[in-house]
């Protein structure tokens, strides 16, 4: 026992002499997770600036104030509008496809007398008055900023007959957002971090473990190492430890970055969600160990480590939820261990997305362990190089 | 002559050097394929933001407003799905089936929504404040006083999508890594293993060296891109309308541009793997914060200004210029390629001598 001890920690220390290590499992989750919170983190709360061009084709007066009352409104301190006027809709039209306006609104001649019609004469069905509104087909912020507007415009019509009219049906607005832990509610920083702890342990599984393996086999360090009286198996679960501590450290230093900026806390540090981080990191340290048994050099290990990192990163949901991908695809994001393993880690901590059954959740893991341990296990001698 | 003789021969042990080094080839053509599939295919179909009617469903908890649900799918702007349930329309919307569902009472409306995609949640938002004023109109019979007609145009030649706009970052991303990975490979790598001492004692002039060794990394930039361009309009029926001249000195100069940061990180970083990893960074915050995959509208005030500093911002607006999505003044497109090219000369000159200078 004492020699898998001091052997397992000769391989730690190897392991943090390499810089990729320090980098991949230690700070890259770190960065990430600073970066995904400043983008998302805010992305519904803070108020959008959106730029709109308009054009007056005539001087609004009289009931026409109304579109100048709007237009100040949503371009005041709390409006998510800055507005530009163009003396034409050539001009406008320009700006928008240059992209310096996200929309343009064109008010057209008449306006002021057909809305003083329309508000007069309620018995008379004379039309409402039309407003244009150009956007960039294609362009998310383009048809949101117009999407927006169209909003806005179905409101004050809305609010106009709300004052014209005393018996006004008014309906209260209630949301219900669909997480399996409702009482927790939605937050987007402990939403994202079994997606960043997913990321680390799959850093460590599918670079080091791999690369490990196939380095230490393919430079000698096994045959010398089997000289000794150390047994391959002995080798191996050093090695095993050795990629798990990794893991655990990056892990232990995720949650303190998150607890000292971000203050998440309480959520994080329950039993159950460290249980699941620990299963997630047996299973995927099975799923790199099956990758090293099909990989004979560096350079295949290398490829096969990035190109399942992407597919199990992205396909796997630890960015963005994937239940709304095509059916096309979807089967593929159902084979994925990566799918059940962030899931089961969001479940624990009040932010599911998925209503996949939790037994699901355990038993296509374990499948994937037991499958990839096989694997690795019939290819032992070839993987380690012992003859 | 001698030197153009050089030249050749460089430029043919290089090639050779590049299609045998079989990660630099995959990193370099293939890898940016990986990408193409996995963003294609997360916002390219329903998963992005597109036009489609959202669909909706609805579940009339009073009987008073029944005939609400003919009087909306008359308006033919949502795909509508009637629940006698509020449970089973909260399964559906949590099984994606719909986008949100929505119980109508007395004098409330209660929405649901899955959470955890920001994107989506957007879109429920948007749907659910036009919901709620359609279902406010129709109860109360309200007249249009004011209607607003949305009119789509196009920013260029042709009528873009959402996927477009998407394939045509993923496009300015694989540039970025084409030109920022080549130089770290050339300068980093063979710093490191002494193959930059060898040709200093050599008669090969460093200007000679450093445009062999990068023209064979440019051109496979270049057929890295061209791949990706095709692949995307065969696997996603991108509606690209390229003008292939401006397409070719778009890509070219962004190479060269991009190149000039990588040099920049040769310069900071002695060892090729802390320069790799240092691109790596560079890279993924590129990717999130220059508009590339959302908008940069979506990013709080103070990245927004980062974003603007971004090149890979203006290497996606030349490709969507040179794609037909967008339209760009002849001023600002000469400003950004000259930029591009000035910065990729001067780093390459600067930083490539300063390297192969003899100590």
């Amino acid at each position: 026992m004492y020699r898998l001890f001091r052997l397992t920690g000769k391989m730690l220390k190897n392991e943090f002499r390499q810089f990729e290590t320090i980098f991949w499992s230690l700070l890259f989750p770190l960065v990430l997770f600073f970066i995904l919170n400043a983008i998302f983190g805010g992305m519904n709360a803070q108020g959008f600036s959106l730029s709109m061009g308009v054009v007056k084709e005539e001087k609004l007066v009289g009931f026409g104030e109304v579109i100048d009352s709007i237009l100040d409104e949503v371009s005041g301190s709390e409006g998510p509008f800055i507005i530009t006027e163009y003396a034409n809709t050539e001009d406008a039209l320009e700006s928008l496809r240059q992209g310096r306006e996200e929309i343009v609104l064109v008010i057209p001649r008449a306006t002021s007398a057909k809305l003083t019609a329309a508000m007069t004469m309620r018995t008379l069905d004379i039309g409402a008055a039309q407003l244009d509104i150009y956007q960039v087909s294609g362009k998310q912020s383009s048809e949101m900023a117009a999407g927006i507007m169209e909003q806005i415009i179905n409101s004050v019509n809305l609010e106009i007959r709300k004052a014209q009219d005393q018996e006004y049906r008014a309906f209260s607005i209630s949301t219900e957002g669909l997480a399996t832990d409702n009482q927790s509610g939605y937050n987007y920083t402990i939403y994202i971090f079994p997606g960043v702890t997913i990321m680390l342990i799959l850093a460590v599984a599918l670079f080091n473990t791999p690369l490990g393996l196939v380095f230490f086999r393919t430079n000698g360090t096994n045959k010398k190492l089997y000289t000794t009286p150390i047994r391959p198996l002995e080798y191996f679960t050093s090695m095993f430890l050795n990629w798990l501590l990794t893991m655990v450290l990056g892990f232990v230093l995720l949650m303190l970055f998150a607890s000292l900026f971000y203050g998440v806390g309480s959520e994080i540090l329950n039993l159950r969600f460290l249980l699941s981080v620990f299963f997630s990191m047996v299973v995927l340290l099975s799923f790199g160990m099956m990758i090293s048994s099909f990989a004979t050099k560096l350079s295949t290990a290398t490829v096969f480590g990035q190109v399942s990192m992407q597919v199990l990163m992205f396909l796997g949901g630890l960015y963005f939820p994937v239940f709304t991908l095509p059916w096309s695809i979807r089967w593929f994001v159902y084979i994925l261990p990566t799918t059940y393993l962030v899931e089961l880690q969001r479940r624990f901590i009040g932010q599911s997305v998925s209503p996949i059954p939790f037994y699901v959740l355990i038993l296509v893991p374990v499948a994937w362990a037991v499958f990839s341990t096989t694997v690795f296990a019939a290819n032992f001698k070839k993987v380690m190089g012992y003859e | 002559m001698s030197d153009l003789r050089t030249f050749v021969t460089l430029i043919k042990s290089f090639t050779r050097e590049s299609l045998r080094n079989k990660i630099e080839l995959f990193f370099t053509v293939f890898f940016p394929l990986v990408f193409l599939v996995i963003f294609g295919l997360f916002f390219g179909g329903e998963a992005g933001f597109t036009l489609v009617p959202e669909r909706v469903g609805l579940n009339f908890e009073t009987e008073r407003f029944a005939s609400l649900f003919e009087e909306l799918e008359s308006m033919e702007l949502w795909e509508l799905r009637s629940f006698n349930d509020a449970r089973s329309m909260a399964e559906a919307v949590a099984d994606n089936s719909i986008l949100i569902g929505v119980s109508i009472f007395e004098d409330e409306l209660r929405f649901f929504f899955s959470e955890g995609d920001p994107g989506r949640v957007s879109r429920a938002e948007m749907t659910r404040a036009a919901m709620s004023s359609a279902i406010e109109a129709s109860v109360n019979d309200v007249r249009e006083i004011v209607r607003l007609e949305k009119k789509p145009v196009t920013a260029g030649v042709y009528v873009a999508s959402g996927i477009d706009y998407i394939i045509s970052g993923v496009v300015a991303i694989s540039i970025l890594s084409a030109g920022m990975f080549a130089v770290i490979t050339v300068f980093g790598r063979y710093r490191k293993a002494g193959v930059l001492r060898r040709i200093k004692v050599t008669p090969v002039k460093p200007a000679v060296f450093i445009i062999g060794s990068t023209v064979v990394r440019f051109l496979l930039g270049f057929l890295a891109v061209i791949i990706l361009v095709f692949s995307a309009q065969i696997m996603f029926g991108v509606g690209f309308q390229m003008n292939w001249v401006i397409f070719v000195i778009s890509v070219s100069v962004s190479i060269f541009g991009m190149m000039a940061i990588g040099m920049v990180l040769v310069l900071l970083f002695k060892q090729p793997e802390t320069a790799e990893n240092a691109a790596g960074i560079l890279m993924m915050l590129m990717m999130f914060l220059s508009g590339v995959y959302f908008p940069v509208i979506f990013l709080p005030g103070w990245l927004q200004i980062v974003a603007r500093f971004l090149p890979v911002t203006y290497v996606a607006r030349l490709v969507r210029f040179a794609a037909g999505i967008e339209t760009m003044g002849s001023l600002t497109f000469l400003a950004v390629s000259a930029t591009f090219v000035t910065a990729g000369v001067v780093s390459l000159a600067v930083v490539g001598r300063g390297l192969l200078r003899a100590e």
